[in-house]
């Protein structure tokens, strides 16, 4: 099967911090979520696929060719929206617009100036000026209007008012509508992804979680709810993460049919949501 | 490269304070600088502005990180290191027509008596900006802007000092130079193409 961005056994330390064995694929077609908490190892991965980063082991492929070796035809063909500004701030909108539209061998200027409408955005306001979330707007014009077939995104909903957040979803699932391009974003914002996305991959403290389709996950991991009676030490050990309070216990658990067969009645059992799952499997 | 190179031009002309330094930079070294040999006061004029020029653009991407955006961008980290190196030219070349023409409306007004164009001037600022620049785009690929400053800094006084004295008639940096001009430019074109090797290695080994 080909595979729009493969990441294998991926490694990079640092000081304080080891990416280790990082691996995950993603299909053309697909918006895949990249979920973790902060300081999980989610920026630094994207910086490596974008070779900001300088990999000790492991391989990035996107679009099939080396992330290094062919690193302009890949990048020519990917959209990147980051978590911070990184554009010069005293150039204006259509200054930088046309520094980066220099850069790319598809850029259109149509789609731009549709965004630039869409997004409320005056190409002559100096960037200086932008409020985080304008910013963020401009970071995703620029990236949706060159024709890429890989969108990477890093937080890019972090700032944003749940209008633009919503609308921003809207978009990318328009992108993927086209079956050649998918989209590739972390988020701690775990509502966003259980819209949109086809596959999530769960990153903590620079170890892989999960990386499985959206689906898939959110059948295997329930939440269990039950009396604090219904407690032991060995017990607790089965459970994925688990909160305890006076009145009961609520734990995250991914074999829910064996919880059945041990509990029978007396526990409840709900659905989790991502973020139930991403913060039981943080404070394991 | 054009993209790099059109992106560095913009950045340095649409600044108010590299705006401010064109106009009054000139003015005031007449008026600081009391030459007895106005030649070199004509080559700081053009090695100041090259050189400004030149770094100028590079801290812009030092400082504010942008140079991951840039880096995300469809262009190699070699081709990025071969534009600043290469800008050198350019920015050579602008500053010694703004300089010349600068001077020469100066001089048509009568305010100053000092030459508009000077080859021999020229043979030596080339060189002088090849090894200047060689010693400090290291220092910014390598190190913390805070340290690749004092760098840039120290650099600029050496050229300002050496050339402020011999404008001031002392032939130390003369002797050494003038008379010399094509072996010079050889040494200096060699340090010029080591440092651009090793800026080039630095850069592409260098974590954004």
């Amino acid at each position: 099967m080909d595979y729009i961005l493969e990441v294998n056994k991926l490694k990079k330390n640092f000081k304080n911090f080891t990416l280790n064995d990082i691996s995950f694929k993603l299909e053309y077609g697909y918006i895949m979520g990249f979920i973790g908490p902060n300081g999980a190892g989610k920026s630094t991965t994207i910086k490596l696929i974008m070779n900001l980063l300088k990999k000790d082991e492991g391989d990035i492929k996107i679009f099939g060719m080396d992330n290094i070796k062919d690193e302009k035809k890949v990048k020519n063909r990917i959209g990147f929206v980051y978590d911070e500004n990184y554009y010069y701030e005293t150039l204006t909108i259509n200054q930088m617009k046309n520094i980066v539209s220099s850069f790319y061998k598809n850029w259109d200027e149509n789609q731009f100036k549709h965004y630039l409408k869409e997004f409320d955005l005056n190409p002559k306001s100096k960037i200086k000026t932008l409020s985080k979330g304008m910013k963020m707007k401009f970071s995703l014009a620029i990236a949706l209007s060159h024709n890429a077939d890989l969108i990477l995104m890093d937080e890019p909903t972090s700032g944003l008012d749940p209008v633009f957040r919503r609308d921003i979803l809207d978009i990318l699932y328009n992108i993927i509508q086209n079956e050649k391009r998918s989209v590739f974003f972390s988020t701690h914002i775990t509502t966003d992804l259980e819209k949109i996305a086809d596959y999530i991959t769960f990153i903590n403290k620079g170890n892989i979680v999960f990386s499985k389709s959206k689906d898939e996950v959110m059948e295997n991991y329930v939440l269990i709810k039950g009396g604090t009676d219904l407690l032991d030490k060995d017990i607790r050990k089965e459970f994925i993460g688990i909160r305890e309070t006076s009145v009961g216990f609520e734990a995250l658990t991914n074999n829910v049919e064996k919880m059945k067969q041990k509990f029978g009645d007396s526990i409840l059992v709900e659905k989790a949501s991502l973020e139930d799952i991403m913060v039981y499997t943080v404070r394991r | 490269m054009t993209g790099l190179i059109k992106k560095d031009l913009m950045l340095v002309f649409s600044s108010t304070w590299e705006k401010i330094f064109l106009i009054f930079y000139i003015p005031l070294m007449l008026f600081v600088i009391e030459a007895s040999q106005t030649e070199w006061l004509y080559f700081i004029l053009i090695s100041s502005y090259s050189y400004l020029l030149c770094i100028t653009s590079f801290t812009y991407d030092v400082k504010g990180n942008t140079d991951r955006m840039i880096n995300s961008l469809p262009v190699s980290r070699k081709e990025v290191v071969l534009c600043r190196y290469m800008e050198l030219i350019i920015y050579f070349i602008f500053s010694i027509i703004y300089v010349g023409i600068y001077l020469w409306i100066i001089n048509m007004l009568g305010l100053y008596n000092i030459g508009y164009f000077n080859i021999s001037m020229i043979k030596i600022a080339f060189p002088t900006l090849l090894i200047s620049t060689a010693v400090v785009f290291p220092f910014y690929l390598k190190f913390e802007p805070r340290i690749a400053q004092i760098a840039y800094m120290a650099v600029y006084m050496g050229i300002f000092l050496v050339a402020s004295n011999s404008a001031g008639g002392n032939g130390l940096f003369s002797n050494l130079i003038v008379g010399k001009e094509i072996s010079t430019t050889v040494i200096a074109l060699i340090i010029w193409i080591i440092s651009l090797i090793l800026s080039i290695k630095l850069y592409e080994n260098k974590d954004l």
